[in-house]
């Protein structure tokens, strides 16, 4: 459920294997444990596969052919843009092996690809610019994005028709804690961890990239950043990391439909009550990282009442094992069917008494609005004994919410101050809470904007990650930072405002033909699958390609499809 | 270290029968034969597996036929008997991929993946048919081929293939060696042969690219016509 399963479906490409060889050439691992090291020197290609040959194996599945219908339209439609040509590229697609850092600063081992274009076709080969990018969460342990074989890869398959095919050098890792890591968890929403791991991939992939076999590409220096969900929130956090180092690193960042704004994000869960797809699979992922980046003590903040340990957090039920069950080897399905996680109830339906906020900090008056407010809903919430997470955890977090206001949340509670930004607010009772304010992309020591043009995708409706973290980091800009970054778009592929409407308006400006597409994909898929499968479908299936194509139209050309 | 103790023990065996007191010593106990090996294979391999090989269809491994010079030392144990000592100037021997037209978009069917050099000697003992002052002797013999790889070596089709510089580790065969041959003397010591020699020559390769295995076994069951001359002494 939560694996990101785009359009593509079962999109498919073969790989090359290895025949014959000498007992001169073979290369030998790195010994090196610096984080950034290429660990075996040049790389193994695993595909290389011509556009008519990547064409036909994608064409040969429904879902394939009509991401390649999808990437026509759009070259169709650039082809107003003056000296825009059409570039349809052949792929070589090496795994890379790259030392990085766990959560906790521990040296691991990570791996990911390199997806470099090639043959005759205009931007194909020669100097070519890198796209860095970070895929979505995935359940599955065994992911490898190069791995194109793999019909359950559909990400990888994503971006290598829509960017590596279209002139990219496609960057992307696994991330630690996946395919041949040893990490035994994986450092999630963690922006630290998670830039790093990004920058090490691309030091790894600006080394392999001359050793490779493909030896008509090469690196033109210019650096584009995107990613999709957690992958969105990990290509914004990857830009800030690098202007912190030096702004003008990169020439623009697009993340898609990410959890920016983490600590207003889960607020709107754990307070309003919010609860949203796939939320049951997200919770262990967060702790876990957090658990291990922080340690589950009560500290940094000796007046926590509740660590991010399982024991805190998880009803009795869930808390053996939950530290190391995803991502998982077993499919998230009978994870879900063995009992391990909820499909969706998150929280209880036993509702919170005002007795258990401590007085103070709240009044009784403020005990009972908060009570109110926690009063629980419909989806998310599971028959006693079956809910995820602690009442008391939650009466935890939501009093710190509550009372160390997000300013993204201010305004959904009634009779609360108008806070004069939506910036982050500092926590003061919950470890999680604590941890998410660390991690928002909101929560700099001095006011950060992207120093690169700037896309912010996502869909409007997302009942996954809801668009309010895009708008929360647009807002921080313009209202906090004080400026937005150049070219800066916010865009909702989604121009309805209620997901059940009927009536959808058609789309306008530069990205109205993407608009169209989602909605007459969205659509479809209500008509034929009903609501409930069209929201589950909303954030993995239908906005990423879309999203995917508006990101590749804005780096094609940001002061056409961005702001000034 | 198996196959090197067998081959030893065939040496030895050879050198046994060779100095056997039953020799009688009745024309030339020692000839010399040069002439040329036309080998062909008829080869079959197991599909190659390891990390990153497609299952279908599989890919499968052949030699590309060779020839070489022939060098042989017969030494005569009787009236009937004979033990020979084959050697081929060791051939370049092509290994070429057998299965689909292409993996991804790189060429595999048929193309030359690698090379090794082939070092086969073979140890046969062999009834002559007829009398001794026959010139036209047919003869049979069975024994033993040992075939090492050497210099073994990707191409770059077969680094295409593999996914970048790969080395190649190959076992050594030992196997069962057999022919059927005739001899012609034409002058006083000095004689024609052609035959027919079968070896069952057998491999397990493994193939190492950037640090990942791949593996096959390769039966390469070579087929070799000779020709030669000999020279009794």
């Amino acid at each position: 459920m939560a694996s990101i399963r785009l359009i593509l479906g079962a999109a498919a490409i073969a790989i090359a294997l290895s025949a014959c060889g000498s007992n001169t050439g073979s290369a030998v691992p790195s010994s090196s444990t610096a984080h950034g090291t290429l660990v075996v020197n040049p790389p193994l290609r695993l595909v290389s596969v011509n556009n008519a040959t990547l064409q036909a194996q994608l064409g040969a599945s429904p879902s394939g052919a009509q991401l390649l219908e999808l990437i026509a339209s759009v070259q169709a439609g650039l082809a107003v843009l003056p000296g825009y040509t059409p570039s349809n590229c052949g792929i070589d697609v090496y795994y890379l092996l790259f030392r990085t850092t766990g959560a906790a600063g521990e040296a691991t081992e990570s791996s990911g690809a390199m997806m470099v274009p090639t043959g005759a076709s205009p931007g194909c080969s020669g100097p070519r610019p890198i796209l860095l990018y970070a895929h979505g969460t995935n359940t599955n342990k065994a992911l490898n994005i190069a791995n194109l074989e793999d019909p359950t890869n559909t990400e990888g398959a994503l971006i290598a028709a829509m960017y590596a095919a279209q002139g990219y050098i496609v960057v992307a890792p696994n991330y630690a804690g996946y395919d041949i890591s040893t990490l035994g968890y994986h450092p999630y929403v963690l922006a630290n961890q998670q830039s790093g791991e990004m920058l090490d991939i691309l030091s790894a992939a600006r080394t392999a990239l001359p050793k490779t076999l493909t030896s008509g590409t090469s690196d033109n220096g210019s650096l584009y950043i995107t990613g999709y969900s957690e992958g969105g929130y990990v290509a914004l956090a990857t830009a800030r990391a690098l202007d912190l180092q030096e702004p003008g690193q990169y020439t623009a960042v697009a993340p898609m439909s990410g959890p920016h704004a983490l600590e207003a994000f889960v607020d709107s869960i754990f307070l309003l009550g919010q609860v949203g797809v796939d939320d049951t699979v997200f919770a262990p992922f967060i702790t876990t990282s957090y658990n291990k980046a922080y340690g589950t003590a009560a500290t940094p903040n000796p007046v926590f009442q509740f660590t991010g340990a399982p024991v805190d957090v998880y009803e009795p039920a869930y808390v053996s094992g939950i530290t190391t069950l995803l991502p998982s080897t077993t499919s998230i399905d009978t994870i879900i069917g063995t009992g391990l996680l909820p499909e969706t109830a998150l929280f209880s339906l036993t509702p919170i008494p005002a007795a258990a906020f401590p007085q103070p900090p709240l009044t009784a008056m403020q005990a009972g609005e908060l009570a109110q407010i926690l009063t629980p809903g419909t989806f998310g919430y599971g028959t006693d004994g079956s809910n995820l997470i602690q009442n008391s955890f939650r009466a935890s977090y939501a009093l710190d919410a509550f009372t160390n206001l997000d300013g993204v949340i201010s305004p959904y509670l009634t009779g609360q101050p108008a806070l004069p930004t939506v910036a982050a607010a500092p926590p003061s009772i919950n470890f999680l809470r604590w941890g998410l304010y660390m991690n928002d992309l909101r929560n700099n020591p001095t006011p950060w904007v992207p120093s690169g043009a700037t896309l912010l995708c996502g869909g409007q409706n997302d009942p996954t990650v809801y668009f309010l973290n895009s708008q929360a980091m647009a807002g921080y800009w313009a209202n906090v930072a004080g400026s937005v970054p150049p070219y800066f778009a916010l865009l909702s592929v989604d121009t309805s405002t209620n997901p059940m409407q009927v009536s959808v308006p058609n789309g306008t400006g530069v990205f109205a033909p993407l608009e169209d597409a989602f909605t007459e994909e969205y659509d479809a898929d209500l008509t034929n699958n009903g609501y409930a499968q069209a929201q589950a479908d909303y954030h993995g299936t239908l906005v990423p390609p879309i999203c995917a194509a508006a990101v590749f139209e804005y780096f094609l050309a940001p002061t056409v499809f961005g702001g000034p | 270290m198996k196959n090197s103790k067998i081959l030893a023990c065939s040496l030895v065996l050879l050198g046994c029968v060779t100095s056997l007191a039953w020799a009688d010593d009745s024309g030339p106990q020692n000839t010399v034969r040069l002439g040329y090996y036309f080998v062909f294979f008829n080869s079959s391999s197991t599909p190659i597996t390891g990390p990153f090989v497609p299952a279908t269809p599989a890919l499968d491994l052949t030699a590309k036929n060779v020839q070489t010079p022939y060098v042989a030392y017969i030494r005569r144990l009787s009236t009937h008997w004979d033990a020979e000592l084959a050697f081929g100037v060791p051939p370049k021997t092509e290994t070429l991929g057998k299965g689909p037209a292409t993996v991804g978009s790189v060429p595999y069917n048929g193309v030359v993946l690698g090379s090794a050099r082939w070092v086969a000697p073979t140890v046969l003992i062999e009834y002559k048919f007829f009398q001794e002052d026959s010139p036209i002797r047919p003869y049979v013999g069975v024994g033993v081929n040992y075939t090492a790889f050497e210099g073994r070596q990707s191409s770059a089709g077969g680094d295409a293939v593999g996914g970048g510089p790969t080395s190649i580790d190959q076992t050594a065969s030992v196997g069962p060696a057999g022919t059927v041959g005739l001899k012609y003397s034409f002058a006083p010591n000095w004689s024609v042969i052609a035959s027919a020699n079968y070896a069952l020559v057998r491999s397990d390769i493994t193939l190492t690219t950037a640090g990942v295995d791949r593996t096959t076994r390769v039966t390469f069951d070579p087929f070799a016509a000779i020709v030669a001359v000999g020279y009794s002494f």
